[in-house]
Formats: structure tokens, sequence, C-alpha cells
């Protein structure tokens, strides 16, 4: 259903400009997929765990209501603050996250 | 005010009761004598009019059936049924009023330790708690009529608050041509200034300008009788207007919210008699109500004497004035005789009505009191901020001392605050700071710290209150001796204590009693106001009915149908729920649609198939990826089944894969899974921007039918001029032809076991294919089939469907689709997972079995073991090829060979079932072939 319900951020879509966070679908943060020879365990993380940090990141997000169009998003998940945006392949935009408290 | 000059009349408890036009329910109330408007919510005790501003609990009746209606604010309508709340039998005679003499065995929180221990004591208590816990009652009866609505507005600026600072900041906000809504929560513009006509004399015709300006100025939408109760992320103001809930999205906002004047603490300061100084003035102005007996006020600032002489001017007789300062707060003017200097209250008496009040020094023990008789005490002892929403935007707030009060002192990106919610309380200054912050949030401009007008003098000195009586929180009957208990038992940080006492939680919200929670808190513990903090403030900063949050029902549903929907309904298809989709789940007989696939033609519309097209020269690469089978050598003209995965192995949709030219691929999924399919895909290209693929979602423009059955080439010859042999368009061809001399895609598939094909059109031509395709099968007898007998038709077959054979848990390799998994590749999505799944000891497994006998069982139904649970049945169906019912299931790895046996439990009678892996039909695909 989404548009109208229970959400009030606004995201700033790359093609769309701002819109409320509710015509989105978030793809959690950025992260570098294993080499395909890489351990079990790497492998294991990288399936199930995700990564909940207190800090700056890089996160992808979908457009799922309007241009359906993954993009990246560079968010402070302490404040909820939504500081940039960016199409894939245009900026730095690496799964480190920046002043992260574990 | 209403227009009518007739008197209106209700009824009050069955008493018929005469209101002026415009008079308030309460104010006519007043006028008829009736003081006693509730019962306190713990202890059952008389109230009247305290607040008389729409801040306290005192006068909430139920009003023509609503619960809960603040009278001393709602206008009387002819008719009107109102009836008080929270009595039995009467108002004036309410049984539970013994509670207010147990109220020594009902400590704070003694619910916790009474009502539980032991345990089972609790449900005989619960049902007594909930029988008589709450104020109004919910008509359940009279719902079903109210509409809610939501609208979502846009504004430049939103000013919050209608009072003096909030219309200038308007107004200066519009001036630099923004457009701004004003939301006010009275009736009218001017906030406090409206009862209060010595102001009003004083700014002359200043007051009805610039309400005029307002209401006339083309670029100010003004909402009124509308509560903003929340500020939410990204200025989202979210604001109840009657039935309605408004989403308001700002630019800036401009929070000019004033502030509530605050109540005295001393035992007895809830009898009905004792009132706050605005409200008896709204009460004078607004209500024409008239106070008469002897009365006593209590300040601590001009605003005392000020209500005092109005007062004596309509007949009240003053008989003390009590000051809590040294020296007058200003010139008596006539009262001189009356006023007493240091002093205050010690205490209230009286039961149903304030009979006398105790003063003395400031700070003097109990017996330094005198009793004065009266009938009203007035308190008129300074104002709190109403900062609440700026607190949800995450401004910081602060204990001023010098203005005893909390308010903004750094503010967020996009709030300005203005007027008496920062402590200005002075015309002029009110003005100015409204001007100063439309201004700043018509520039757009950061938040930043508040520039303070100087604060008017004030003498904040309390005396502590002695006696159990002293209520700090009108709304739950919590008194000072309770906070101070709960500090005692260890409550003491402001957070907790709240929860523990329930202070600040009631209708008022903290309206009344937050600083004076704060104020006990702190004495508690022997801290200052700053140490002792507030609690979080989060919305709603206001009642909000659920009604209006949950806005209209039913909710909208989407509904989605195929480009044959009208033929399907005219040819009397059933039709059936797929997601949102409806199909035809048969055209009234299923097994005649079955027979005829079987052995002659049918048709079937599958365009609720997702259909994807993929064009570059790295489709190949990219497929070859993401898929666990190989596609990157998939010949021109082939097409192939698919089984996508996620990275834990787990199947998440099937379809096929078709290449039609070097680098042009045509896809299906499963029916409704096209957008995730979808953003699967994007996602993985998101990853891959050096990738050259461009995917286009043509699943609406795109319409499909099945043409299936062993006479079906025949058919399709008759209206397609391209070679259908079996040597041109063999089995799992994929082909570009003119349909009905419309282009298509030909995928000769068959997921219904038979000789078939599957048409794609475009959409808006979908009908006309259709038709000519059932004109030409009439000499075969084609008869148009449905997801019933599709189903039974796949089943023989033993093809799995996604979702409904498979789950969250399942991977290829136990759901009988092992060959479908290439390990050998160098790298895919989900290998590692499946790669250590296939390692393993397996699970259960998905296979097909017959049952004897009659009996189908339901989709699902539980496989037992030796009386255990050991899987379950995910399809069944009668099968007339095989002569028996017969379906698929999740069995353990041990049995699932050919002629193990499970047990399958049918309307809880166990029913032999014989694994068989093998189709039911036609298990060499001949007929697929031929």
């Amino acid at each position: 259903m989404g548009g109208d319900d229970g959400v009030s951020l606004m995201i700033p879509c790359p093609h769309c400009q701002q819109r409320p966070a509710a015509e989105f679908h978030y793809g959690g943060p950025v992260r570098e997929r294993p080499e395909p020879d890489a351990a079990t365990d790497e492998w294991i993380a990288y399936t199930y765990d995700q990564p909940n940090r207190r800090a700056v990141q890089w996160e992808w997000w979908f457009h799922r209501a309007a241009c359906r169009e993954w993009f990246l998003v560079r968010r402070d998940t302490r404040t909820n603050q939504v500081l940039e945006s960016s199409l894939p392949g245009q900026s730095e935009t690496s799964g480190e996250a920046e002043g992260a408290d574990e | 005010m209403s227009n009518s000059t007739d008197a209106v009349i209700f009824t009050f408890d069955g008493r018929s009761i005469t209101a002026r036009p415009g008079q308030t329910i309460a104010g006519a109330l007043h006028e008829a004598g009736v003081h006693v408007l509730s019962r306190s919510f713990k202890y059952h005790r008389p109230r009247g009019l305290f607040c008389a501003t729409g801040r306290c609990p005192n006068c909430l009746c139920t009003v023509d059936g609503d619960p809960n209606v603040r009278t001393c604010v709602t206008e009387a309508t002819q008719g009107a049924t109102v009836r008080s709340q929270n009595a039995w039998p009467s108002l004036k005679f309410d049984f539970l009023s013994i509670l207010d003499r147990l109220h020594r065995f009902m400590p704070v929180g003694f619910y916790y330790r009474v009502m539980h221990k032991p345990r089972f004591l609790w449900p005989f208590f619960e049902s007594i708690v909930r029988r008589i816990a709450g104020l109004g009652r919910v008509d359940r009866e009279s719902g079903g009529s109210r509409r809610y609505d939501r609208q979502t507005l846009h504004s430049d600026v939103v000013v919050i608050g209608g009072g003096w600072a909030g219309m200038h900041a308007a107004i200066e906000a519009s001036r630099r041509g923004r457009d701004v809504t004003l939301v006010e929560e009275r009736a009218t513009l001017g906030g406090y200034l409206q009862d209060d006509p010595a102001l009003q004399v004083e700014l002359g015709d200043r007051f009805e300008s610039t309400i005029r300006s307002v209401l006339d100025d083309p670029r100010i939408r003004v909402l009124l009788r509308s509560n903003a109760f929340g500020c939410y992320e990204d200025r989202l103001v979210a604001v109840q207007s009657g039935d309605r809930m408004i989403r308001l999205r700002a630019g800036g906002v401009v929070i000019a919210t004033g502030g509530w004047e605050q109540p005295l603490v001393f035992p007895g300061n809830d009898r009905p008699g004792v009132m706050l100084a605005s409200g008896v003035q709204r009460m004078m102005w607004q209500d024409d109500c008239q106070f008469f007996g002897d009365a006593v006020v209590v300040t601590d600032n001009p605003g005392g004497y000020l209500v005092a002489h109005a007062l004596a001017a309509v007949g009240t007789n003053i008989v003390a004035v009590v000051d809590h300062n040294a020296t007058p707060a200003t010139d008596p003017l006539g009262l001189q005789d009356v006023v007493r200097t240091g002093q205050t209250l010690y205490e209230v008496r009286g039961r149903r009505h304030v009979n006398a009040a105790v003063v003395g020094p400031l700070e003097g023990p109990s017996s330094a009191g005198e009793s004065i008789a009266c009938r009203w005490v007035i308190e008129a002892v300074g104002f709190t901020t109403a900062s609440g929403l700026l607190a949800q935007a995450g401004c910081r707030l602060v204990y001023d001392e010098s203005r005893d009060l909390f308010r903004a002192d750094q503010l967020v990106e996009g709030y300005r605050a203005a007027g008496s919610v920062n402590g200005t309380f002075d015309v002029d200054a009110c003005a100015r700071e409204g001007r100063l912050a439309g201004e700043v949030a018509a520039a757009g401009t950061a938040g930043g710290a508040i520039e303070l007008s100087p604060a008017m003098t004030l003498s904040p000195q309390r005396r502590p209150p002695e006696g159990k009586k002293a209520f700090v929180c009108l709304c739950e009957d919590v008194t000072e001796q309770d906070l101070f208990d709960a500090v005692a038992e260890g409550f003491a940080n402001i957070e907790t204590l709240k929860r523990y006492s329930t202070v600040c939680m009631g209708p008022c919200q903290g309206k009344m009693c937050q600083a004076g929670s704060i104020a006990a808190c702190a004495r508690a513990n022997g801290a200052t106001i700053s140490e002792t903090g507030r609690t979080t403030a989060r919305p709603p900063d206001q009642p909000v009915s659920l009604g209006v949050l949950a806005g209209r029902a039913p909710h909208r549903h989407l509904l989605r149908r195929t480009a044959l929907h009208d033929w399907h309904t005219e040819a009397g298809a059933v039709f059936m729920d797929s997601g949102a989709w409806k199909r035809p789940e048969s055209y009234g007989d299923p097994a005649a649609e079955y027979q005829a696939v079987r052995d002659g033609v049918g048709l079937i519309d599958v365009s609720t198939l997702g259909k994807l097209e993929l064009r570059g020269s790295d489709v190949a690469e990219f497929l070859e990826f993401v898929y666990p089978n190989r596609f990157a050598k998939l010949p021109l003209g082939k097409v192939r089944y698919g089984v996508l995965c996620d990275e834990a192995g787990i199947i998440i949709d099937d379809g096929t894969i078709a290449r039609l030219q070097e680098d042009r691929w045509f896809l299906t999924t499963t029916s409704g899974n096209a957008e995730g399919v979808d953003s699967w895909f994007r996602w993985w290209l998101a990853t891959r921007p050096d990738w050259d693929i461009r995917l286009t979602n043509i699943s609406g423009a795109t319409a499909a039918m099945n043409l299936a059955g062993p006479l079906c080439r025949e058919v399709l010859g008759r209206v397609c001029d391209a070679d259908l042999s079996t040597d041109s368009v063999p089995y799992l061809a994929a082909r570009n032809m003119e349909v009905a001399g419309v282009p298509a895609i030909v995928l000769r598939i068959g997921f219904v076991g038979e000789l078939g094909y599957e048409i794609h059109v475009p959409t808006h031509l979908a009908e006309h294919v259709w038709r000519e395709l059932m004109s030409a099968g009439a000499a075969e007898g084609i008869r148009p089939f449905g997801v019933e007998a599709q189903r039974r038709l796949r089943l023989d077959k033993q093809h799995l469907l996604a979702g409904q054979d498979t789950d969250a848990l399942s991977n290829p390799l136990d759901a009988g689709l092992p060959w479908i998994v290439k390990l050998d590749k160098p790298d895919f999505v989900g290998r590692q997972a499946l790669k250590r799944a296939s390692g393993r000891e397996p699970g259960q497994q998905l296979v097909g079995f017959r049952l004897e006998g009659t009996q189908v069982p339901p989709e699902p139904s539980l496989v037992l073991v030796d009386g255990r649970l050991e899987g379950r049945v995910t399809s069944a169906r009668y099968s007339p090829v095989a002569g028996a019912t017969v379906g698929l299931a999740w069995v353990p790895a041990e049995l699932a060979e050919n002629g193990c046996e499970v047990s399958i439990q049918i309307d809880g009678q166990l029913v032999k079932a014989v694994v068989q892996r093998e189709p039911f039909y036609d298990p060499d695909g001949v007929r697929l072939r031929s």
C-alpha cells in the first residue's frame, strides 16, 4: 500500500528528487560480496547477518513506487538524517561506515 | 459565536438546561448552578470547572454519545444530550466515592503490589479494573456512520498557533511571498488575547485589524478548530481537524503555541470552585458568565489583580487578594483593603464546593493559617510553555529560572519559536518575535539559538504543601505525597517516576501537571529543576481519536484485471483472487476443461505472468550469474526453464528464459512476482554499472495465452502462416511470429503436459488474438480453461508451483530439481549455500504421492510417519488419468523413494499414501514433444 501511512522521512531519489520514504524499499547497508572461494564463515555472515550500525553509512534504496531504480543514500543512522544520495558508480560509496560505534 | 438569536436547550443528565447562542456547555451549566461536572478518575472526588480553557479533565462529559468531550470549549447545540461520566448511580451520589475515604489503602502503585499476588487473583481484579477504569464510555453501536478523512497539504511556512505572535509570523512570511498555513486550535484567532479585554483595549484596533489581515490574506490558509499534535521528520506536521487528519509538509515551521496557566498545589486544590484566572476570564468574556459570592484571588503577578478587578466589576465580592510578593505586584486600584502581601494559600475547605480558604504567611507553619469563608478561589500564579512540539522536533529545552518555565534554547533546522512559548509575555515583544520568526521561516534559513526578549519579573516562590490531598495531577488523582512516596520507593528519575505514578499520563498529558511533577520530583531528590529535567516528548501532543489516525475504512485494495476480463465474464467465468489479480478459476466445468486439454485443445489466459525483456551484450553473462543453471550458451531461438535462488540457496521464483536474438532475451516469472524479480534483477545490475544490459518490465504491456492439447497445432496453423512442424518449432523453441496478424513471441513449452504454445502479444491486441484462436478452434471443440483445470493438469506431471509447493526454506536440491544446480559453474547467486547443502544429509524432499481411497486432502495437510509429524502435503487433486488422488508433498529423505509409505491426515483420519517420483501421466514426455 505505502504512499501515505506512518512514515514522514523524505528520501532524495536521484531521478525523482525528495519523496516520502514510504515510496521506497530499503535495501540494507552497502556491503562487499565475498569472493566465490572465500571461507564459509564469511559467506554465512554475508548471507544471514545484517550489520546494524550507529554510524554514517551508505545504503541501498529502491524507488518501488515510481522510477524503480536502485540508488545509494548516505544516512546517519543515529539521527536518521539523510545526507546525500548518489547513482551507483557515481561517487565513492564504500561499505565502510563513518564514525561507527558498534 | 453562532448567528442565531434563539436560546439553545440541551439536557444534562436528564435535566433541561438553557444556553445562550454560542455559549459553551460548561458555561451554560455554570449559569444554571451546576458546579459539579464529573468525578475524578481514581478517588471519584467531585470535580468542577478548573482551567475552563480545555486543558484539564474536570469538565469532560459525554455529548451525544461522544465520550470525553471538553465541555468548557464546546458550544452547546440544540437538543444535545449531555451525560456526566465516571459516576454511578448519579453524579451527586457516586457509589465509588467511598474510594476517596479508602485512599490509605490505595497508595501510588498499589496495584503492582496487591492485585496479582497470588497470581490467581489477577483475573478477578482485572475484571473490576476494566469496569471502573477510564472516564467516558465508547458507544459501540454508533461508530459506523462516522467518516474519517485524510488530507495532505504542502506549505512553504506552517505557523502553529494563531495568537499574537503566530499571526504576526504568518503575515510576515506572506509579505515575503511565501504561502502560509496557520493552525489554530480554537474557533477564532487571537489566542490568549481573546480572553483579556484589558490587553485588547491597550492594543486598540490593532487587535481586530491584525485578525482581519490574516483572514483576508489570500496566501494564508487558516485552519481553525485544528490541533497540531505531532512534529515528525522532515517537517511533517500532523493536524487533527474535526474528523480529518491533515498531513502538513512544511518548508519551515513557526511554533507559536503559547503556554498554559499553571495551578498551585495545596490540599483541597481540586475542589469545585477553585479555578485558574485565565479560565475565569474566558468564561466572563466568551460565555458571559458571572461568579456570584465571595472570592479569594491568589497571585504573584499583576494578572491576578486585573482578574480581581474584572470580577469585582460584574458583581463578585473579592474578600482577599493573596499576593506572594512582599509588596503588591501592581497598583491595587481600590482593592488595597483586601490585599494580603507575603502570603499564600495553605488549604481549601469544602466538599462539593469551596466554602473556605485558609491563607497565611509564605514561610509560616500551618497553625498560622487564617480561614476565610468564600465560594471561589482564583489562582493566577504563572504560566508554563506549550513546548511539546518543539521537543518533538528535537529542539533542546532548558529550564529558565528567571521565568520558571522550560523553553527552547537551541532550535533545529527549519523550526522557529515565537511568543509565549519562549516565555515572552509582553505583547509588543510577542509581535516582534513573531515577525522575526516569519521572516526567518520565509527565507528558509536554519534554526540556531533563540534571542529572547527580557523576562517580566516573577516571584517563583511556592510553599511546599502540607497534608495529603494536594493534587499534582488532576487526571490521574496523583497527589504530591504520592510522588514523594514513589521517589522514596526508588523511582527517583523523572521518567520512571512518571510511569510508576502515572502522573502526566491522563487526558491533559502534562499541561496542568508536568511542571508540578518536576518540582515535586526535584524537591524529593533535593535536586534542582534543571537537574531533574523533563520526560521525553512524543506525539501525540494532544489526545487524538483512533478514528482520525486510522482514516477511512475499508482501505483501498489493488485490483488487477487482464485484457481478456470482459471476455471471461461473458463466457461465464467463475473468478478467483490470485494475489491482486482476478483470474477465471473455471468456466463452470473444470473437469470438462481438463478433459478438453487432454483430448483436444484448450486455451487459458496467462497474462498474469511476469514478463521481462533484457537487451545487451552482457545479458548472457548476467543470466549465467543470477540463475543456478546454464544460460551463457543458450542457442538462439530456444527457451529454458530456470529457478531463481537467493544467496541462501532458497527458491524465490521460477520461470522461462528465451533467447530471441543474440542480445535480446525474453523472460517470464510466476504470476504476481514480476515486480519482485524485476527489483531483484535491478539490484544486481546496479552493482555492475559496467554491464551493457537494459531491463524492461513489459508485464503489463504484454498479454499471454497458452494454447494446449494434442490438436492445438492445427488450430494455431489456421491463424499463423509459419511452419509449425516439430522440426521447425521443436519442444522448447522460442520464435517471433505473426499470430492472427499480430506480432507475437511464441514459446513451445508444456506446463500442462501436452503439446502447447505460449503466445505473447501486445495487451491492446490480446482480445483480437484470443477471439481468432477461439473461432479457429471451433471445429476441434476448443474450450477456454481456467486455473483449476490448469492445476489439475500440471499436477499430473508433478510440475511444482513456486510459492505453493515451495516456501522460504525450500532449495532446488530438495524440491526435486537437483539437475538445475550446476555447482561446476565458478560463481552464481546461492552457489555457496547450495554447495554446502549438497554436502549435507538431505532434509525433507518434495515428492509425488498417490492415495488410496477417494478423499482429497486439503492444501496443506499433515504427513505423519509412525504417528509423528514428518512433512506436509502442498498440492493434491483427483487425477482422471492416474485413476487416483495424487499430489505433491514434503516427506523425510529416507522415505522419498518409489513405493515408500506415509500417512496423510484427512479430517482427523490417517490415510495411506505411496510415494511416486515419476509423473502420473506421460512420464517420458512423449505428448509434450509431439
